[in-house]
């Protein structure tokens, strides 16, 4: 295990070196000039010339990558080209609240997918069994800014509940529990439902599967209780591939949080990559993107281990 | 010289957005609740447009999110009278002309910087002005670039050499251009910090900035007396204009700012809350680059016909909603020279003059590429523009592109037609004439020695009577040349609870000062 667990952790820095490379590339590539998007049209060639200089632009493309991975590694991601705050700041802002956001993404769907997938599972083509496959088809089939509406109408509109906005507000955080957590609750349903469709019916197949096992027949023989058979039995085995998708699915919600943030003024990665991307803010969105595909890699080699420390059989 | 692009603010809005935005603004509108009591309150929660605020230091270029927290912060040397059409004492009482090139400023005394940064003199001006030149500043190019030299004449009196004559002077260079910072505090603090956490000498000071929220609290020492009324305010950043109009209906914020023109007239009709809807500093404008001769447009004839095939009223109403008026000259209502918003072309068009002039051009029609940026507005309008001028036989083939493409390819030239919009941000004719039509200005290649030369006249003229006649020859030589065709000038919008007094509402989108605002 803790050679594996070396091996995997080596290979990290060498996929992010490819990914940090690829996105440099790309950004490169890209039509779009961050300085005259900066200082736009009136200004002065001097004024351009001084800030490509601040900012390396005027250097070969070889060496402005060169001297940004040797930033990199000394923990310096640069300063963002149009804020003018270095990259640490933007990701120590942005970072805590994109997290935030998936868990309670993730909490969401790990609340509503458990449940319906065994629930569905145990109660095949009955009415519960129904209305999970609806929940799925729904799920997959309802865009996250789509849903984000309908949740505002009914819930902040109509109801008055819960908030539009106020994740990351100073009122937020200064506040008791329940101000910190109502203003998650809206968008974490929006960001997590695709993830409770996958998860659920990933469960429900598993738990089938694991329901027809021959030591499935064994346990109910030895008189065990049906709550001992489903739970230690049953899940155990069935939480397999559903603890490695949650995980995966974990990384994933850090990246595709766009929209959500958008609607929801969440101020987070997402939002701020995309700026960045529109504005050619070269160092954000490489520096943003190095710290996704870190979370992305890491959340593969989390759902690795787990799935060594759910089933025994496997070695690393 | 003088614009913030209202594209680089964060305000782009991706087609997933915008949909998101058409879908929620027909579901939530015209449900806002009865407002907050306003009884004893002295904090204002106000929603911005982008997604973030940025730079927070004059000596950087900021976003108009970030000017809208910036000038709250600072005071300038002038200030605008937008009722008088005037500029007017702030920090500098009182400012002279003695030879064409030397301006003298006498700084109003007793004004402290905050934070107990010490008192603002001559010497913090003599500082900021010398850092933009220095560090080739993105002011050098719109507003100070006339300063030679600068020196400080005592405590309190500024003196500035400028390179040639510069009329514009008090408008240009100590309006835009005359936010200062405290040269000890920026010393002491270094560029970066600074930019982040400034230290002002307006009428709140920064207590916290952390993501997409700033929060400001009133500057005990501010010079002017009995101000600020609040004692903090809460700016947010939020991006997509229905939830930002949604959160104050629900009480989330007070005031908002650029609500989408279409949502306006509901709030409206909302007795708890009202709409400041003011004829604003900036443009819808069609730029051609004239330095492609073989192309139809090149013809000033055909420029002309465009512009009379422009149905101006039909985009204020269904673009912007009745939220802006047209107008087809680049002098909008404040600024000297003004005279009306409609001085040539009917605002309705007319299209048997189009078509008799594109017949006198010997054009009978052709297709031609025209870019515009992701802003949906600009999108929408440009669709209705190119219908316009289909019938005069143009086809205007549509290129919407990101912020980023966009400018690669009009900032190089590198396009036959640009839909635009812009807003102007120094209250003077020259800052919306010399950089859009001089030959050593213009993005479009336009060249024409005798616009050079009334260009160069106005901006160096000191009489102020005098530049009025100039600026009238400009304008008037610009709708027969029509270098550049000008649509409508956007209004500038906010929507604040209804308790909410003593606001001055402004044309100038970012010059939002909020220190006599309070609750009533």
């Amino acid at each position: 295990m803790g050679r594996y667990i070396a091996r995997r952790l080596i290979q990290v820095p060498l996929v992010l070196v490819v990914v940090s490379l690829m996105t440099f590339l790309i950004t490169r590539a890209t039509p779009g000039d961050p300085v005259q998007i900066m200082l736009g049209m009136q200004t002065s060639k001097e004024a351009a010339e001084a800030m490509r200089k601040e900012f390396n632009l005027d250097r070969s493309l070889p060496e402005q990558y060169v001297l940004w991975l040797g930033k990199v590694v000394s923990g310096d991601l640069g300063r963002s080209i149009r804020l003018n705050d270095p990259v640490t700041t933007l990701l120590a802002e942005r970072l805590p609240v994109s997290l935030q956001l998936a868990a309670a993404g993730m909490a969401f769907a790990l609340l509503v997918s458990i449940p319906l997938g065994v629930a569905a599972a145990l109660r095949r083509n009955s009415w519960i069994d129904y209305l999970c496959t609806g929940y799925t088809v729904a799920g997959f089939a309802i865009p996250n800014f789509g849903l984000a509406l309908i949740l505002i109408y009914v819930f902040s509109i109509r109801l008055d509940w819960l908030p539009i906005t106020g994740i990351g507000t100073a009122e937020q955080l200064s506040g008791g529990v329940w101000t910190y957590v109502k203003p998650f609750i809206i968008p974490a349903i929006a960001l997590g439902t695709l993830q409770t469709a996958i998860l659920t019916r990933l469960l429900r197949s598993s738990m089938i599967d694991v329901l027809s096992q021959d030591y499935m027949r064994t346990a109910r023989a030895k008189g065990l209780m049906p709550a001992t058979v489903v739970v230690v039995h049953a899940l155990k085995n069935a939480m397999i591939p559903f603890v490695t998708m949650a995980a995966i699915q974990f990384g994933y919600m850090i990246g595709i949080q766009v929209t959500i943030e958008y609607i929801f003024a969440v101020p987070g990665m997402g939002s701020a990559v995309l700026n960045a991307v529109v504005n050619r803010d070269f160092p954000v969105i490489q520096g943003f993107t190095l710290v996704i595909a870190a979370f992305f890699l890491f959340a593969n080699i989390l759902a690795d281990l787990l799935y060594a420390l759910l089933d025994p059989r496997i070695r690393y | 010289m003088s614009k913030l692009s209202r594209s680089s603010s964060g305000q782009s809005v991706t087609r997933r957005g915008f949909t998101a935005g058409m879908i929620g603004s027909g579901l939530i509108l015209g449900t806002g609740r009865a407002p907050a009591l306003a009884q004893g309150r002295r904090d204002l929660r106000v929603g911005v447009w982008g997604g973030e605020f940025g730079n927070l230091s004059p000596v950087i270029r900021f976003d108009i999110q970030g000017g809208l927290v910036l000038y709250n912060i600072f005071d300038n040397l002038v200030e605008i009278d937008f009722a008088k059409r005037s500029i007017e004492p702030m920090l500098a009482l009182e400012w002279a002309n003695p030879d064409p090139l030397t301006w003298r400023i006498k700084l109003r005394e007793g004004v402290k910087w905050q934070k107990g940064f010490g008192e603002f003199t001559a010497d913090d001006v003599v500082y900021t002005w010398n850092f933009h030149l220095e560090s080739k500043s993105f002011q050098v190019g719109t507003a100070l670039f006339p300063i030679d030299t600068v020196k400080a004449d005592g405590k309190h009196v500024v003196e500035v050499k400028t390179k040639q004559p510069f009329g514009a002077f008090p408008g240009v260079t100590m309006g835009y251009g005359g936010t200062m910072i405290s040269a000890r505090a920026h010393k002491e603090m270094g560029n970066q910090a600074y930019s982040a956490t400034p230290v002002g000498n307006g009428a709140f000071q920064i207590e916290s900035k952390r993501g997409a929220e700033i929060v400001l609290a009133k500057n005990p020492d501010y010079w002017k007396p009995g101000l600020p009324k609040m004692d903090r305010i809460v700016y947010r950043a939020i991006p997509d204009s229905t939830t930002r109009l949604q959160a104050l209906l629900k009480n989330e914020l007070d005031f908002v700012t650029h609500p989408d023109p279409k949502e306006v007239a509901a709030v409206r009709r909302n007795a708890n809350f009202v709409v400041n809807s003011t004829p604003g500093w900036a443009w819808d404008y069609q730029q051609f680059n004239l330095k492609k001769p073989d192309m139809p447009y090149h013809n000033k004839l055909v420029r002309q016909a465009i512009s009379y095939a422009i149905d101006r009223e039909a985009i204020v109403k269904e673009i912007y909603y009745g939220e802006a008026i047209a107008t087809d000259n680049q002098i909008p209502a404040g600024y000297m020279a003004f005279r009306a918003p409609m001085l040539r072309y009917p605002k309705n068009g007319d299209l048997k003059k189009a078509k008799e002039l594109m017949a006198q051009a010997g054009v009978r029609g052709y297709e031609v590429e025209v870019i515009t940026s992701d802003k949906d507005w600009l999108r929408k309008e440009l669709e209705l523009v190119a219908a316009m001028v289909s019938q005069i036989g143009i086809t205007y083939k549509i290129k919407n592109m990101d912020m980023g493409g966009y400018n690669n390819l009009w900032l190089n030239q590198r396009f036959d037609q640009v839909l635009e919009d812009i807003t102007l941000v120094a209250p003077d004719p020259d800052a919306t004439s010399w950089w859009f039509l001089h030959s050593r200005g213009t993005a479009s290649g336009y060249n024409n020695p005798l616009m050079d030369t009334l260009l160069d006249g106005a901006r160096s003229e000191r009489d102020a009577a005098k530049r009025e006649g100039m600026y009238h020859k400009i304008v008037d030589m610009t709708l027969d040349e029509c270098p550049l065709i000008y649509h409508c000038n956007t209004n500038n919008i906010q929507v604040l609870n209804k308790n909410l007094k003593g606001y001055n509402p402004t044309p100038q989108e970012y010059l939002e000062k909020l220190d006599t605002i309070e609750w009533g």
